[in-house]
């Protein structure tokens, strides 16, 4: 199905999603001003995608989400120094902010897509560029690794929910 | 995962992140719509692909097939009109348009822009640098009648070749500055503590500056005034050796006024942005 947007229904749609566009780019770089940077680029490349009458496969939000995050891997493989230290840097405020940092990009890249966005493991996949294995592996993974920190750190253990069943669907 | 620690997690990544500033959206309002018409050629260096996969392009044939209908609609009325005005008086004519053209260069390249786009706001040194991304190039120096360098590209919309100047008049600090290769363009920028002060940023033929010669065949001058006299702390020099931006290098730093020298492999067009959050002087030089 082709969808053609006009410049004006290209941004009111981008706009429509830039807030998780925008917290997406910053969970991947970790950084405000890069990520606002990113996500304005992103939105360049995606417009000379739709330009040129590339589609979106199946959802425009995700496919977005897709360019961002390719735009983002882009950022990060050029840059020269460390995160944190360009501009003003997401800090942890808790435990769970805290592990959250310490993962891997790809892993929390995983659990922002997962739990904050509720995509499910295909829409996931065309974000992080993988398949949908790799992505419910993934954040098996990084929950794994998070309850873990949180068991050490909060020297209590954290009981699954009664249905674990569901967890395991998912 | 428990319901209870999926809320935790949300609840984390809702503390690790915020919501765009108003700034973004307008900012990229002004990018699109600073953009060539669809179906136009992309600049070089464009992506060809970044997203997943796309799908076969009928709509930019149909646009390549509007294209050819109207240049052959031009050729046709150039034509009727040389032959009903005769090639002298077409000639004559021809050079009046042109004339007035010249003369109102500046109104009608803001007389194009479309309606939803803000205008440029008034950047002189006296306007306070405002969080909104500004449009610096030629506030403050005219359009030269002449062309631009030979070996320069075309400007893309948003970019000049001529000297860009902006800033406000509160006293700031450098923090940091850092360089970056984008799709099109290699990106310079210097970051502030109070806002970006008064800026200039002229190119020249070559890479020599009067500090130094710096890598490449032509330079981009940014001078700095109205500084705070604490100092720059950050990083001094780059050798990113980019597309265009060969290196970038802080020639001076003293008495409130500083001096960025940037290298390029060639003269190119570029685009001087004021950012906030934090005050970002932003340079895109053009590939």
């Amino acid at each position: 199905m082709e969808v053609t947007l006009s410049r004006d229904g290209f941004v009111a749609a981008v706009e429509g999603i830039l807030d998780p566009a925008y917290r997406l780019a910053t969970v991947m770089l970790l950084d405000f001003a890069a990520a606002e940077d990113a996500v304005h680029d992103a939105t360049l490349d995606a417009w000379a995608i739709h330009r040129r009458g590339g589609g979106e496969p199946a959802s425009f939000r995700t496919w977005f989400f897709a360019v961002v995050a390719t735009r983002c891997r882009r950022m990060r493989l050029r840059r020269r120094l460390p995160f944190g230290v360009r501009g003003e840097a997401p800090e942890a405020s808790d435990l769970v902010s805290d592990v959250l940092l310490h993962l891997g990009t790809t892993a929390r890249l995983a659990l922002f897509c997962r739990h904050w966005l509720g995509l499910p493991d295909e829409e996931v996949a065309v974000i992080l560029g993988t398949t949908p294995n790799r992505v419910r592996d993934r954040i098996e993974r990084a929950e794994e690794r998070l309850h873990a920190e949180l068991e050490q750190d909060l020297g209590v253990t954290i009981v699954d929910s009664v249905d674990t069943s569901v967890d395991q669907q998912q | 995962m428990t319901d209870g620690l999926n809320q935790e997690v949300q609840q984390a990544f809702a503390k690790l992140t915020r919501v765009p500033r108003p700034h973004l959206s307008e900012r990229i309002r002004e990018s699109i719509w600073g953009r060539a018409a669809p179906g136009t050629r992309l600049p070089p260096g464009s992506p060809a692909w970044v997203g997943p996969s796309l799908s076969p392009q009928p709509a930019g044939q149909r646009s390549a097939r509007r294209r050819v209908l109207v240049a052959a609609a031009l050729v046709i009325a150039v034509a009727a009109a040389a032959l009903l005005v005769g090639p002298t008086g077409l000639g004559q004519r021809l050079s009046a348009v042109r004339a007035v053209f010249n003369s109102h260069l500046p109104a009608a390249t803001t007389a194009a822009r479309p309606p939803s786009t803000p205008a440029p706001p008034d950047l002189s040194p006296t306007v306070p640098a405002s969080s909104e991304p500004t449009a610096a190039p030629a506030a403050s120096t005219p359009p030269s009648p002449t062309p631009a360098p030979a070996p320069a590209p075309a400007p893309l919309p948003g970019y000049s070749c001529s000297a860009q100047s902006g800033g406000g008049g509160t006293q700031s600090t450098m923090t940091t500055a850092r360089v970056g290769a984008q799709s099109g363009f290699d990106r310079f920028v210097v970051e502030f503590s109070n806002g970006v002060p008064q800026f200039e940023v002229r190119p020249q033929d070559s890479a020599t500056f009067g500090q130094g010669t710096l890598r490449g065949s032509a330079g981009l001058v940014v001078t700095l005034k109205n500084l705070t006299s604490t100092g720059y702390a950050g990083q001094r020099e780059f050798r990113p050796g980019f597309a265009v931006i060969q290196e970038a290098r802080l020639l001076s730093d003293s008495g409130g006024a500083a001096e960025w020298g940037i290298g390029l492999s060639y003269a190119s067009c570029f685009h001087a942005w004021i950012l906030g959050g934090p005050a970002r002087l932003v340079i895109d030089v053009q590939h």
